[in-house]
C-alpha cells in the first residue's frame, strides 16, 4: 500500500514537474508548484518521513504556488509553442531517473527518491533555460522541493522553507526593466 | 528573452532590505553563539567556520565603514548582514540537500539586487551549483552501481567550483555592475563558506573509491584555475578581469589544498580562504574606483607593499598559504609542485598591475587599506594562532 | 634569553628602532631621519664586534617560543652570521651616511638593512626565506618611492629567490622533518634539494653571465635605493649556498654541482669584465664591479675545498666593500676616484684583490678542471683592468641622471676597502676562516683537514701563504697606490680641464673588445614579450566565451559536466 502511494506520488511529482515546464504563463506554474507538491508529500510520507517534515513540504509548496501567482504572465499558456523540448526532456528525464535510482524501486522511498529526481531534473531543466524573472522563481521554488524531497527532515524543511522564500521575491519583469 | 537591465543606483525597498539584513545578522549572531546558547536544536559551527564568519564580519564592518562606495552605507551594511546571515546557515547546516536548497534561495535573492546583468543571469550559476550538490549527494546515498557514487563524488566537487564561480563555471563580468551584484558575492563570500564546511559534511560519508574521485577533481579544478588565474590576471587587457582573476589563483591553491585530504594541505586551504574573505576582497572594494576610472591608478609606497601582498610575499598572507600547500603537494608527489611553483612565480607578474588599479585614497579609505595590509600582516605572521583558532 | 645573546641581536635591533625613530621625527625633524639611521648603522657594527670578540666569539642558537609564519623560528649567530652581517652592514652604513635621501626613505632602508641581517642569523631554509622574501618587498618599496621604473629584473629575481628556497624547505621537511641547518641529516641533503638553493643564491645575487637585476639597478636615474639594495641583498643571497656546506657536512651532495659552480662563477666574471670593457658610461663600468666580485666569490665557494671556501668568503667582504665604494664614487672624479675604480678591479693592497687573488690560488690548488676555470677568472680580470684604464675616457654622467654624492663618501669607502685589504690576514684569522669553519667542520664526510688559519696564513707573518705560493697585499700594494696616486696628479697637471670637459661631452671610446651579444638577453625578452596567437588561430581560443556560457542556456556547463563524468565513470 505504501509503495503504491510512493509509486503514485512520484508520477503525480512527475507529472506536476512536467506541467510547471510547459507552462507559459502564471497559473500553470502555480498549478504545476501545486501538483508537484501534492506528488511529492504523498510519496514522501508513504516514504515513511516525519510527518511533521512532510506537512512543512506540503505547505511550504502551497505557499510558494499561491505566491507565484502575483507576477508572470496572466493566463494558463500550458502546451504553448516551444514546450515540446519540455514533454521530450520529461521523458528523458524519467529514463535517467530510472536508471541511476531504478536499482531501489522496490521500496517506498526508492519510489518516491525517483519521483523526487525527476522533479529535480525538470525544475533545473526549468530554471536554467528560462529567461523570464517569473519563470525561474517558479523553477526554483518547485527545484528545492525536489532537493528537500531526496533527504530527511532537515532537507524536507530546509526545501519548503526556501520554496516559499523564493514564492516571496519579487517575480515582476517590471522591476529589472527599471520601471 | 533576456530580461532587460535595471538602471544602477536603483535603491531596492528598503523595508525589505532592513528585514533581510536584520534576519540575517540575527541568524548569523545565534549561530555564531549556538554553542552558548541553552537551546539544542541551533545548528553549530565547525571552528573553520566560526572563524571564516568572524572575518568576514570583520571584513563587512571594514568595508562598510571606510571603503569608497556608490551606494548607501546603510544598504551595504543592510546587504551585508543579510549575506553573513546566509553564510552563517550555509556552514551551519549539516545536511548537503539542505545546503544545496539554501543556496538557491540565496542565489535568488542576490539577484535580486540591483545588477548591470539580468536577474536569470545572475542566478543561474549557484542555481547550477544546487543542482550539482543536491544531485551529488543524492546520488553518494543511492549506493547504487559505482559509477553512481563516482558521478556523485564529481558533482559536488564541481558544484563546490560553480558556487564560487570558477573555472569552468566563469560568470561574465560587467565592470559596472556593483560589488554586491557582481562575481565577488559567491567568489569572495557565499564561496569560501562552502568551501569550508561542505568537504568535512561529505567526506566522512563518502566511500574510498568516491573520495578519491572527489578529492581528484578539486586539485584538478585547482590546478586549472590556477593556470587560467595565473595567466588571465597577466594577460588580459581588462583590469577588473585581472582582479577576477587574481581570486582564481587564491581559490585554485585552496582547492588543490582541500584535495589532497592532508592536514597541511587543508590548513593552507583554510588560510587562502580566510585570505580571500579578510584581505582580497576588501582590496578588490578599495580598488573599484580606480576599475571604473573614477579615480587614476597609482603606485606609491603603500600601492607597493599591497604588490607585495598580492604576489603572496612574506610577511603577507600568501606566504604560509604557499609553504603548506607545496608542503602538501610534495608530500603526496613532487612533481605536483612544479605547476604550483610555477604559478606562484607568475603570480608577481601581475601583483603590480593590480595593486596600481587600487589607485591612490586618502583620509579614511587610507586607514582602511592600511588596516587591510595588517589583516594581511596577521595572516602572513601569525597563521598558528589563526589555526588553532580554525582547529587546523 | 641570555643577555650575551640578547646582546648579539643588537645589530638589527638598532637598525630596527632607528627607522621607526626617523619615521616618527618626520613631522619635527625632517631631516633627522638620514643621520639617525646611518648612525645606528655604524653603532651596529661596533656593537656587533664589541659583542661578538668580547663574547668569546661562541656561536649562539635562539629558538622563540612563537612561531612566526607558521615557522619555528629559530635563529643562529655564529663566526659566519657575523661575517656576513659585517658584509652587510659596511656598505650599508657608507651608503646611509654619505647618500643623499629623504627621512622616509632613510628610515625604509634601514628597516630593510635589519630585515637583511635578520635573514642571515635565520637558522633554517623556510625562515631564510621568509626573511629573503621580507627584505625583497621592503626594498621594492625603496625602489618605487624613488623611481617607479627600473624594477621589474629585481622584483622577478628576488621572487623567484624566495620561491626556490621556500620549495627547497618543503623538500627538506618532507624528506627529513626539518629545515633548520643544524638539524637536517646529511643524507637528506641530495642534489634537487642543493640544486633548489643554488638557483635561488644565483638569483638572488645575479650570478648570471648576462646582465641581471645587480647591474640593472645603475640603468636607473637615482643610484641611492638600487645600490642599496645590490649591497643588502648580493650577500644575503650567498648566504643559504655557504649554508649548504654546512648542511651537507663540508661538501655539496655531488661533484657536478661543484663543477657547475665552479664554471658559472667563471663566466659570471667573464660576463661583467667583457661588459665592463664595453660600458658606454661610467656609471654603467661601475654596475659590474658587484658582479664581477660575485663571480669570483661563487667561483671560490664552488670549488668545495677550505680554501676555496675561504675564497669564497673573502669575495663576498671584497664585493661588500665594492657595493660600498662603486655608488659613492659614481659620476665623481679626481685621484680618489680613479683609486676607487682601481681597487674594484682588484689592484692591490684592497680586499678586493686579496680575495680575488686567492681564489685564483684555490682554483689552481683544486685541479686542472678547477684550475681552466681560474684562468678564464683571471682573463676576467685581466680585461677588468684593461676596461679600467678606458673608464678615465668614459662620460662622467649621462644626461638625464641626477648627481651623486659627495667626494667624502668615496673616501670613507676607499679607506675602508684599503684598510681591510692591507689588513687582510687579521680579517682572514679574525673573521673569516672561523666563518669558513662553521661550515666545514673537521669531522666531514671525506678526510679532509679543517679549515685552520695555518694552512693560510703564513706564521708570523702579514701574509697569505697558500700551497701556490705567499703574498703580502699591503707589501704588493703600497708601491703600486704610491705610483698610481702621483701618476693622477701628473696627468692632471698635464691635461688639466680639456680632458674632464671632454668626458663630460659624452662620447664613450670604443670597446676593447666588440661585445655584439650584450643585447641578445634584451632581445630575447623582447622576443618573449611579444609572443602572440597568431591572428589566423585566435578563434580558436577566446577565453571570454567561457564567461558567456553562462549568459544564455548553460549548455556549455552541462557539456562540461557530462564529460567529466562520462571520464570518471570509465
Amino acid at each position: 500500500m505504501s509503495e503504491a502511494a510512493a509509486v503514485a506520488g512520484a508520477v503525480i511529482a512527475w507529472f506536476g514537474a512536467t506541467l510547471l515546464a510547459v507552462a507559459d504563463a502564471r497559473r500553470g506554474q502555480s498549478l504545476g508548484l501545486l501538483v508537484l507538491t501534492a506528488g511529492l508529500t504523498l510519496a514522501t510520507g508513504a516514504a515513511g518521513q516525519p510527518p511533521l517534515a512532510v506537512a512543512a513540504l506540503a505547505l511550504g509548496g502551497a505557499a510558494a504556488a499561491g505566491l507565484r501567482l502575483r507576477a508572470g504572465r496572466p493566463g494558463w499558456g500550458l502546451f504553448a509553442p516551444g514546450s515540446t523540448s519540455y514533454l521530450v526532456g520529461a521523458i528523458i528525464v524519467v529514463i535517467g531517473a530510472v536508471l541511476v535510482a531504478g536499482s531501489g524501486l522496490g521500496s517506498p522511498a526508492g519510489a518516491a527518491r525517483l519521483g523526487a529526481l525527476a522533479v529535480t531534473a525538470l525544475a533545473a531543466g526549468r530554471v536554467l533555460t528560462v529567461g523570464q524573472r517569473w519563470a525561474a522563481l517558479g523553477g526554483a521554488s518547485a527545484l528545492a522541493l525536489g532537493l528537500g524531497a531526496l533527504g530527511g527532515a532537515t532537507a524536507l524543511l530546509a526545501g519548503a522553507v526556501v520554496a516559499a522564500g523564493l514564492g516571496a521575491i519579487d517575480g515582476d519583469e517590471a522591476v529589472e526593466a527599471g520601471g | 528573452m533576456i530580461s532587460a537591465r535595471a538602471p544602477l543606483g536603483r535603491i531596492p525597498g528598503a523595508p525589505a532590505l532592513l528585514g533581510v539584513g536584520g534576519v540575517g545578522a540575527v541568524l548569523a549572531v545565534l549561530i555564531l553563539a549556538a554553542p552558548l546558547l541553552p537551546v539544542a536544536a541551533l545548528p553549530h559551527l565547525t571552528p573553520a567556520a566560526r572563524a571564516l564568519l568572524l572575518a568576514s564580519a570583520a571584513a563587512l564592518a571594514l568595508t562598510t565603514v571606510l571603503a569608497p562606495h556608490r551606494v548607501a552605507r546603510w544598504e551595504l551594511l543592510a546587504t551585508g548582514l543579510g549575506a553573513l546571515g546566509g553564510q552563517a546557515v550555509l556552514m551551519a547546516l549539516t545536511d548537503p540537500l539542505a545546503i544545496a536548497a539554501v543556496l538557491l534561495l540565496i542565489a535568488f535573492g542576490f539577484a535580486a539586487r540591483t545588477g548591470a546583468r539580468p536577474f536569470v543571469e545572475r542566478a543561474r550559476g549557484p542555481a547550477f551549483a544546487a543542482l550539482l550538490i543536491g544531485l551529488g549527494w543524492a546520488f553518494v546515498q543511492l549506493q547504487g552501481a559505482a559509477w553512481v557514487g563516482r558521478v556523485g563524488a564529481l558533482a559536488l566537487a564541481l558544484g563546490l567550483a560553480c558556487a564560487a564561480g570558477l573555472v569552468p563555471y566563469l560568470a561574465a563580468v560587467d565592470a559596472e555592475e556593483p560589488a554586491s551584484s557582481s562575481f565577488v558575492a559567491w567568489t569572495g563570500f557565499f564561496g569560501p563558506a562552502l568551501a569550508i564546511s561542505l568537504p568535512g559534511r561529505v567526506l566522512p560519508a563518502l566511500p574510498a573509491g568516491d573520495g578519491a574521485v572527489f578529492g581528484a577533481t578539486l586539485v584538478g579544478l585547482g590546478l586549472v584555475n590556477l593556470a587560467w588565474g595565473t595567466i588571465g590576471a597577466w594577460r588580459t587587457a581588462s583590469d577588473v578581469e585581472a582582479w577576477r582573476c587574481s581570486f582564481l589563483v587564491d581559490w585554485g591553491l585552496a582547492l588543490v589544498g582541500i584535495g589532497l585530504f592532508l592536514p597541511d594541505g587543508l590548513a593552507g586551504s583554510y588560510l587562502a580562504l580566510l585570505g580571500i574573505v579578510l584581505v582580497r576582497v576588501p582590496l578588490y572594494l578599495w580598488a573599484r574606483p580606480a576599475l571604473l576610472g573614477r579615480q587614476p591608478a597609482r603606485l606609491n609606497a603603500l600601492n607597493v607593499l599591497l604588490a607585495v601582498l598580492l604576489a603572496g610575499a612574506a610577511p603577507f598572507a600568501g606566504f604560509p598559504v604557499r609553504l603548506l600547500v607545496l608542503s602538501a603537494a610534495t608530500q603526496t608527489a613532487w612533481p605536483l609542485a612544479i605547476p604550483l611553483v610555477a604559478a606562484m612565480l607568475l603570480g608577481i607578474v601581475y601583483s603590480v598591475r593590480l595593486a596600481r588599479a587600487l589607485g591612490s585614497h586618502h583620509g579614511w579609505a587610507a586607514v582602511g587599506l592600511w588596516i587591510t595590509l595588517g589583516f594581511g600582516l596577521l595572516l602572513g605572521v601569525a597563521p598558528s594562532a589563526l589555526r588553532a583558532l580554525g582547529g587546523m | 634569553m641570555p643577555p650575551a645573546t640578547a646582546l648579539l641581536l643588537l645589530p638589527p635591533a638598532l637598525l630596527a628602532l632607528a627607522a621607526g625613530a626617523g619615521w616618527c621625527l618626520r613631522p619635527v625633524a625632517p631631516h633627522a631621519g638620514r643621520p639617525v639611521t646611518a648612525a645606528a648603522a655604524w653603532l651596529a657594527i661596533a656593537a656587533l664586534l664589541g659583542t661578538w670578540f668580547g663574547g668569546g666569539r661562541a656561536a649562539q642558537d635562539l629558538s622563540a617560543p612563537l612561531p612566526v609564519a607558521g615557522l619555528p623560528l629559530v635563529l643562529r649567530v655564529d663566526a659566519l652570521t657575523v661575517f656576513l652581517w659585517l658584509a652587510v652592514l659596511t656598505p650599508a652604513a657608507l651608503l646611509l651616511t654619505f647618500q643623499r635621501r629623504t627621512a622616509s626613505r632613510a628610515a625604509v632602508a634601514a628597516l630593510a638593512a635589519a630585515a637583511a641581517l635578520a635573514t642571515l642569523a635565520a637558522g633554517s631554509v623556510a625562515m631564510t626565506a621568509f626573511g629573503l622574501a621580507t627584505t625583497a618587498g621592503l626594498v621594492l618599496v625603496l625602489l618605487r618611492q624613488e623611481e617607479l621604473a627600473g624594477s621589474g629584473a629585481y622584483w622577478a629575481a628576488l621572487s623567484g629567490a624566495w620561491l626556490l628556497l621556500a620549495w627547497t624547505a618543503v623538500v627538506l621537511q618532507v624528506t627529513s622533518g626539518t629545515s633548520a641547518y643544524g638539524a637536517i641529516p646529511v643524507t637528506a641533503l641530495q642534489l634537487p634539494p642543493a640544486v633548489l638553493l643554488a638557483a635561488a643564491a644565483v638569483l638572488a645575487s645575479g650570478l648570471l653571465p648576462w646582465r641581471t637585476w645587480v647591474s640593472e639597478a645603475w640603468s636607473r636615474r637615482c643610484l641611492e635605493a638600487g645600490t642599496f639594495a645590490v649591497a643588502l641583498l648580493v650577500p644575503v643571497g650567498f648566504s643559504p649556498l655557504v649554508r649548504t656546506y654546512a648542511v651537507g657536512a663540508g661538501q655539496l651532495p655531488s661533484q657536478q654541482l661543484n663543477v657547475a659552480l665552479v664554471a658559472l662563477g667563471a663566466f659570471v666574471s667573464l660576463g661583467a669584465a667583457l661588459r665592463a670593457q664595453s660600458a658606454p658610461s661610467r656609471r654603467a663600468f661601475l654596475a659590474e664591479a658587484v658582479p664581477l666580485g660575485g663571480g669570483m666569490a661563487l667561483l671560490g665557494l664552488g670549488l668545495g675545498t677550505p680554501l676555496g671556501i675561504v675564497a669564497g668568503l673573502a669575495c663576498v667582504a671584497g664585493l661588500g666593500a665594492a657595493a660600498g665604494l662603486a655608488p659613492l664614487s659614481a659620476d665623481a672624479r679626481g685621484p680618489l676616484v680613479a683609486a676607487g675604480v682601481a681597487v674594484l678591479v682588484g689592484v692591490p693592497p684592497a680586499a678586493v684583490f686579496g680575495g680575488w687573488l686567492l681564489a685564483e690560488q684555490a682554483a689552481l690548488e683544486t685541479g686542472t678542471a678547477a684550475g681552466f676555470a681560474g684562468l678564464a677568472a683571471a682573463v676576467a680580470w685581466v680585461v677588468a683592468l684593461a676596461a679600467a684604464v678606458r673608464w678615465a675616457r668614459l662620460p662622467v654622467t649621462a644626461p638625464d641622471t641626477e648627481a651623486a654624492p659627495s667626494p667624502r663618501g668615496a673616501a670613507a669607502a676607499l679607506a675602508v676597502a684599503l684598510a681591510a685589504g692591507v689588513g687582510l690576514t687579521a680579517v682572514l684569522a679574525l673573521l673569516v676562516i672561523p666563518a669558513a669553519a662553521e661550515v666545514m667542520p673537521p669531522t666531514g664526510r671525506l678526510a679532509r683537514p679543517a679549515v685552520s688559519a695555518a694552512e693560510i696564513l703564513g706564521a708570523g707573518t702579514l701574509s697569505v701563504s697558500t700551497a701556490s705560493g705567499g703574498w703580502a697585499s699591503a707589501l704588493l700594494g703600497g708601491p703600486l697606490v704610491a705610483i698610481g696616486l702621483v701618476g693622477a696628479v701628473v696627468l692632471r697637471a698635464i691635461r688639466g680641464r680639456t680632458e674632464a670637459a671632454a668626458a663630460i661631452a659624452g662620447t664613450a671610446p670604443e670597446p676593447l673588445l666588440p661585445m655584439p651579444v650584450t643585447s641578445a638577453p634584451g632581445r630575447v625578452v623582447e622576443r618573449i614579450r611579444a609572443v602572440r596567437l597568431p591572428d589566423q588561430y585566435r578563434s580558436l581560443f577566446r577565453p571570454a566565451l567561457l564567461e558567456r556560457a553562462g549568459s544564455g542556456p548553460p549548455w556549455f556547463w552541462v557539456l562540461v559536466t557530462a564529460a567529466l563524468a562520462f571520464v570518471v565513470t570509465r
